[in-house]
Order: structure tokens, then sequence, then C-alpha cells
């Protein structure tokens, strides 16, 4: 188990390498030179001089580079040129906000996915099928961001069940989750249910039929535990979607989350910050694969062979 | 017996295309995507017949006014009609949707048959580039290569590509991993024909179904990206019309006149799912075993 662990470790390193020098990348792909982003363009060339020494970037860009991936590993991102503050302490200021929001809906999307996939593969092909399918079609379709909006009126502003706008308790929290868990939900009801049509499918489903168990005690005591081995994996690929999705709803409901933080960074060109934020949150995203492979091999010993 | 060698014998009528076409129009949802998706095509062509009014018209005495006959889906905060807006914004999302899943096939197809096709060290280096591109999620990395690029309607395209061409690459790997050790393409080596003959002639055909397919399912994805990217205001400009960019001005005045931000999302929906029951529906199809 450990050195499956390891092995699937070391296949980050080339990821993790990618990523780096995406990211890296940005500052020197954007468009003007990095120092105006700093200071204003009336100052002298020796002034401009001085601040490219001093942010190092009069070296060779390899080199730039390296320092950049030093400096990343010791946690330290970059200063943030607006707010003046290290952008490592603005994202350890947000990202509990997002991960709030990330968690919560992924419990929500798979405590509506699960047993509606399940319920759709055991009644394959009637009337409870395809109506769940239908759903699942509509949700899939919508746009999380458009769904959070509609939700934000009818429930905050119509109802006013819920609040407008902010972050602090469930009640802030609850409307957002709902609205990327419910899209969620909609494909993943979809995979469940496929992986459940494979697992009814097998020979030790037919054994367990044959030997005169009752349909209810063959779909829970046999099926559903291996159907769901699948599902495990699907959790570490959507963490990706979900923290796509967690950007724009941050800004639908205002939370002061890191894809807010991130958008605002970009339309006002804080690149440090877009940067800390985008390595944030693709660790996170890499991590949270890691963890699902790992935990998919755990309850599946046949993956540790391949 | 005449009669069953004539029925073992596959005439015209009964070659792969027909059949394929004959499962295809049997699916009522496939039929129902293939009208939306019509419809959506229609209007993207015909925008400046059925627009009520230019798009960019203002007329402020009449800002935002609820649905009416004069204004179906009713008008914005300088007046402008909403339906007009959407008529033209279908072109936006179309042309999006296309030329960035374009982009994406074009690098996936090439990135993807060299991987498989060649295997060692040029598959491992593909690879990981694939799953670097994996590990960033769409609407991210697209909002980040934005940034660096700047917002416009093709920069979007390429955006979109950057994070969506992997998902091609990888099945056409796949299918040329498996192919390329068929009889048919070692026959074709022994002839000599050349690696980008037997590539283009020999596998390339055998290996467009799940291309397709995929195809049909990465343009809505596209389309949704776009939107969110709009709606963010990093996408198509003004005043140029996009679904996303109408949302974006509607949020500030959802609870006045929820109708801006209403009827742009219900035809992403629309749209989104009329490609979603093409695309399944075609991988029906194309591929009866994948048939759940």
């Amino acid at each position: 188990m450990l050195r499956y662990a390891i092995k699937r470790i070391f296949l980050l390193i080339p990821i993790l390498l990618g990523m780096t020098i995406i990211v890296f990348s940005m500052l020197h792909l954007a468009p003007g030179d990095p120092i105006d982003l700093v200071v204003g363009p009336n100052v002298t060339p020796e002034v401009r001089e001085n601040i490219r020494h001093q942010y190092g970037l009069d070296r060779p860009v390899a080199i730039q580079y390296v320092s950049f991936v030093k400096r990343l590993l010791r946690g330290d991102l970059g200063q943030s040129i607006l707010q003046h503050k290290p952008v490592a302490e603005i994202i350890l200021e947000k990202f509990p906000v997002t991960l709030e929001l990330g968690l919560t809906s992924l419990v929500i999307s798979f405590l509506i996915a699960v047993p509606i996939g399940i319920k759709a593969a055991v009644k394959r092909n009637t009337v409870t099928d395809y109506a769940s399918m239908s759903l699942s079609l509509v949700g899939m379709s919508m746009p999380t961001f458009w769904f959070g909006l509609m939700l934000l009126y009818l429930f905050a502003y119509k109802l006013r069940l819920f609040p407008i706008s902010g972050y602090g308790t469930w009640r802030h929290l609850f409307l957002p989750a709902l609205a990327i868990g419910i899209t969620d939900a909609a494909l993943t009801a979809r995979m469940v249910r496929s992986s459940m049509l494979e697992v009814i499918r097998q020979d030790y489903i037919r054994t367990a039929h044959s030997k005169g168990l009752s349909k209810k005690a063959v779909i829970n005591r046999h099926a559903l535990k291996n159907a769901l081995i699948p599902i495990i994996t699907l959790l570490g690929l959507r963490i990706g979607w979900i923290m796509g999705g967690s950007v724009v709803v941050e800004i639908v409901f205002t939370r002061p989350g890191l894809g807010r933080m991130m958008v605002e960074a970009i339309l006002s060109r804080d690149y440090p910050v877009v940067q800390g934020g985008m390595v944030v949150l693709t660790a996170a995203i890499i991590l949270g694969n890691l963890l699902a492979d790992v935990l998919y091999a755990v309850v599946d010993p046949r993956i540790k062979l391949r | 017996m005449m009669e069953e060698v004539a029925q073992a014998v596959p005439d015209k009528s009964d070659s792969g295309f027909s059949e394929f076409k004959r499962r295809l129009f049997r699916n009522r949802a496939a039929i129902f995507g293939v009208i939306i998706l019509s419809l959506m095509f229609l209007c993207a062509v015909f925008a400046p017949w059925l627009a009520l009014s230019d798009y960019a018209r203002q007329d402020l005495p009449s800002m935002l006014q609820a649905p009416s006959w004069g204004h179906p889906f009713g008008t914005d905060e300088f007046g402008r009609d909403i339906f007009s807006r959407i008529v033209y914004g279908a072109r936006v999302s179309l042309v999006v949707g296309f030329l960035a899943v374009g982009i994406s096939l074009a690098i996936g197809l090439l990135l993807g048959s060299l991987a498989g096709y060649f295997g060692g060290f040029v598959d491992h280096g593909i690879c990981a580039l694939i799953d670097i591109a994996w590990a960033f999620p769409m609407t991210l990395l697209a909002i980040a290569i934005i940034a660096i690029l700047g917002p416009s309607l093709f920069n979007v395209c390429l955006a979109i590509a950057a994070s969506s061409w992997a998902a091609f690459a990888r099945i056409v790997r796949g299918q040329f991993l498996s192919l390329k050790s068929q009889e048919f393409v070692e026959a074709a080596r022994i002839l000599g024909f050349s690696d980008g003959r037997i590539i283009l002639r020999h596998i390339f055909p055998n290996a467009i179904a799940p291309v397709v397919v995929l195809t049909t399912l990465e343009v809505p994805k596209a389309i949704i990206v776009e939107a969110t990217l709009s709606f963010l205001g990093l996408g198509v400009q003004p005043p140029i019309p996009s679904w996303g960019s109408i949302m974006s001005s509607g949020r500030s005045f959802l609870f006045e006149a929820p109708w801006i931000t209403l009827f742009p999302g219900l035809m992403i929906v629309l749209v989104v799912m009329g490609f979603n029951l093409f695309g399944d529906a075609l991988r029906d199809s194309l591929d009866p075993r994948l048939r759940n």
C-alpha cells in the first residue's frame, strides 16, 4: 500500500513542475513590463533599473524560475502589489471560506446523487429512471452561476428565507452550496447510475439472486458496496469542478473567498495574487486527486497491480 | 435457400451509415436535440431578420421594462431589447463553441496520434502534458489565460482550448494504441507506406467515431465556460452581446429586473441540453456497446 502511495507521489512531480512553469510564465507573458505594475510610468530609468534589480528581474529567466520555485517551497508567494501584504497571508485568510463552500457542496452533491443514481439503475428503463435522468440532464446544462442567481432571486429576495450576501453562518452558506451541489449532483448521478449498472451485470450478483436472496438484500449488501468504489475516484475528480464552480458562485453571493480574490486580482492586474491563488487551488486539486487514487487502491486492492 | 443467401450478403441499403442513421433517428431524444440545435443555428444565421431592433439601440424611456408584446423578454438598464440581444448572442455562443473546440480538436488530434502511434518517450512527454492540463480546472485555467492575454472573443477560444484539448488527445491516443497493432495497419506497414500515410489514411478513419462524440459533448462545455467568462467581465467585450455578458449586466438589476438574467440563462440550458441529447444519442448509435 505504502509503495503504491509513494509511486503515485513521485508521478506528481512532473505535474507540479509543469504547474509552476505555467504559473511562473503568467507574469512574464503578460503584456507590458512587470515594473509598470509596481511603479507608475513617470519614473526615471535609473529608478526602474533599481527596482528591476531589487525584484531580480534583471537575471536570466531560468534563474528567476528556480528562485520562484525555491520561494514557493518555503511557502513564500510574494507580495501583493495593491494590498502591500504577503500573498500567503491573504490566501490563508480566504482559503477557509472557499474550503467550507467546496466541502459543503460536495456533501450536498453526493447526498443527492448517490440515492438517485442507484434508484435509476435498479429501476432501469422505468418512469423513475427516465425522470431522474431527464432531471440530471437539465441540471448538467445549467451554468452554475446562473442557477445561483436564480436561487438568490427566489429564496433570498422573494421568499426572504436566506440572506442575500455575506459570510458567517450556515444560512449564508446554504444557497451557494446548493447552487454548486445541485449542478454537480446532476453529473454525479449519471456516473453513479452507470457504475451501478456495470455491477448489476456481474456474475456475483447473479449468484446472489440465484441463491434466493431478496432483491433488496442483493442491492444493499452486494451491489451497493462495489458500485461505490468508482465513485471514490469521482470524488477526487469533482474537486476541480467544484473549485472552479466556487470561483463564480463566490462572486454571485459576494463571499470573501479565493475565487473572488482571484477575479478581483485579475481585473486589477495584481499578478502575484493571481499566481498565488492558482498555485494554491491547483495544489488542492492535485492533492485531492492523489487522495482519491490512494483511497481507491485501499478499497479495491486490484488497482495496485496495475 | 436463395433468399437466405441474399439476406446474408449485405446490400447497399444495409451499409454501416444507414444503420447508424436508422439508430440515431429512432431515438426521440436525439430528434429533440437536433430540433433545438437547428433552431439555434437558424437564430444565429438570421439574427438581423429575427431581432426586433438593433442589439445596441438604446431607448432610455423604456428601460428595465418587464416582458411584454413589444419586448417579449423585457428590456435592460439602457432600454435595449433583451430578445434581440439574445438572438445576436447566439452567434457569439456558437462561434466560441465551435472555434474553441476546433482548436482543441486540432491540438488533441495531433498530440494524441503522435503519442499513440510512436509510443516511447514521445508518448511519455505528451502524457505528462495531458496530465498537467487535466490538473487545472477548465474555468480556472481559462481565467488565468485571459488574465495574461486580455479579454477578447478569440482569446476566450484559446483559453477554453488550453484545457479541453487534453480530453481529445487522451481519447485519440487510446484509439491509436489499440489500432496500431491490428493486422490492417501491419499490412500497410509491410507495403512500405510512410508513417504519415498510415496515420492519416489507415488509422485515422477508424479512430474517428469517439472523437465525433466527444466533440458534440465538448461544445456545450465551451459554451458554458464562455458564458462564465463573459459573466465575470473576462469574455467578449461590450457592445457585442453575449449571453454571459447580458447576465453580467443583469446581475446588478437582479431584483428589479430578473428577466435580464433569466432568459439568457434559459437559452444556455436549452442549447447545452440540445448538444448533450444529440451527443448521447450519437454515442449510442456509433457504439452500441457503450449503451447503458
